[in-house]
């Protein structure tokens, strides 16, 4: 707030836009169908805001233990069958950074987890969440034998 | 400025609000009816002041939460559900704007208005006597008796929190005739004000 406005309309101006106005009827009814028409007629929440999220965490795990031949078919690390450049490169930036990769699973499970209470009917995300609890055993046998070559 | 913040400070969600929010996006309407139930009064005021229009203020209202329905995952969380509300409200109340005459017929009160200079358009002791213009309420009341271009600009900025150049973004005008109509709006309304505390303490 500048000061070009009196000190005294200032909180008034503030109060003024939190108290509102009630309207004189109910809307409600009418949005509620609203929704419903516009639901009828194929549109959907865009509810994919965070999944997205968690499904490009996925993905990017799945590539980048799937590049160090964990016998993850690439083309299927993206629900849309192929790696976006972007995921790629994110991919690629993690691996050279050395990721942990325990870690780095145990994040991309509780995302996939919290994506697939929000979102249940969601098929990508139970196979993104297939291919990361694969590459997690895959991680677990791999380090089930180092461990046996240096003990 | 984050437009969910406006200038009256950084508003967070309450967790309430976060719950609401979270099981609106599993689907669970009821938890929406409960976000309207919570916000209609804000969003239907911020409405009717962009408006001035009860029918009009009604119908972008219910847009509004419509649209919030199904865009509601794209609130992270920052600032207040309600400061992404208005913001919602306000962005539908600009594309209708920018496709219809009433844009034009705005402008053309703007060019108007700050040609007329700052005669007070009503004198507020018609309104039946004193006025005590020391409540939201009575500001509610003296804001709309504001020119149409002058009341816009105020309720953009003062109000809602927007920025100079974003308002002159949603009207086709310049940052320096915003300010100058915002200064006028003001003056306008000190001078409601100012005629109040006279009755008051001159009676």
């Amino acid at each position: 707030m500048d000061r070009d406005l009196d000190p005294r309309l200032e909180p008034l101006a503030r109060r003024m836009r939190d108290r509102g106005q009630p309207p004189e009827r109910d809307l409600w009814p009418g949005i509620d169908e609203a929704i419903d028409r516009r639901e009828r007629a194929g549109d959907h929440p865009a509810r994919t805001g965070w999944w997205r999220f968690a499904a490009a965490v996925a993905a990017m795990l799945v590539l980048v233990l799937g590049a160090r031949d964990l016998h993850v078919p690439r083309g299927d690390s993206t629900p849309g069958g192929t790696p976006s450049p972007v995921v790629a490169e994110a991919a690629a930036t993690w691996a050279l950074d050395g990721l942990d990769e325990e870690a780095a699973i145990e994040s991309a499970l509780a995302e996939l987890n919290a994506a697939m209470a929000a979102d249940p009917d969601n098929p990508h995300l139970s196979r993104l969440a297939l291919m990361v609890h694969r590459s997690r055993g895959e991680m677990l046998r791999r380090s089930g034998e180092t461990a046996q070559r240096t003990g | 400025m984050d437009p969910q913040l406006g200038n009256h400070g950084a508003a967070r969600p309450d967790h309430e609000d976060m719950d609401l929010v979270n099981r609106s996006n599993a689907g669970d309407r009821a938890a929406f009816e409960s976000i309207y139930r919570r916000y209609v009064d804000r969003i239907y005021g911020t409405s009717l002041r962009l408006t001035a229009d009860r029918v009009e203020a009604e119908g972008l209202t219910q847009d509004t939460f419509v649209r919030a329905w199904f865009s509601l995952a794209g609130y992270s969380g920052q600032g207040s559900l309600g400061g992404w509300l208005a913001r919602v409200a306000v962005n539908l109340w600009r594309d209708r704007f920018r496709s219809d005459k009433r844009r034009d017929r705005l402008q053309g009160q703007l060019t108007a208005e700050l040609a007329a200079g700052p005669a007070l358009p009503v004198d507020p002791r018609d309104r039946g006597g004193v006025i005590p213009l020391l409540t939201a309420l009575d500001l509610e009341w003296a804001v709309a008796q504001l020119p149409p271009g002058a009341r816009t600009v105020f309720v953009l900025h003062d109000v809602e929190g927007f920025k100079h150049r974003e308002i002159g973004e949603m009207l086709g005008l310049a940052t320096g005739t915003v300010k100058a109509h915002l200064h006028r709006a003001r003056r306008l309304l000190r001078g409601m004000l100012a005629d109040e505390r006279e009755e008051t303490h001159g009676s």
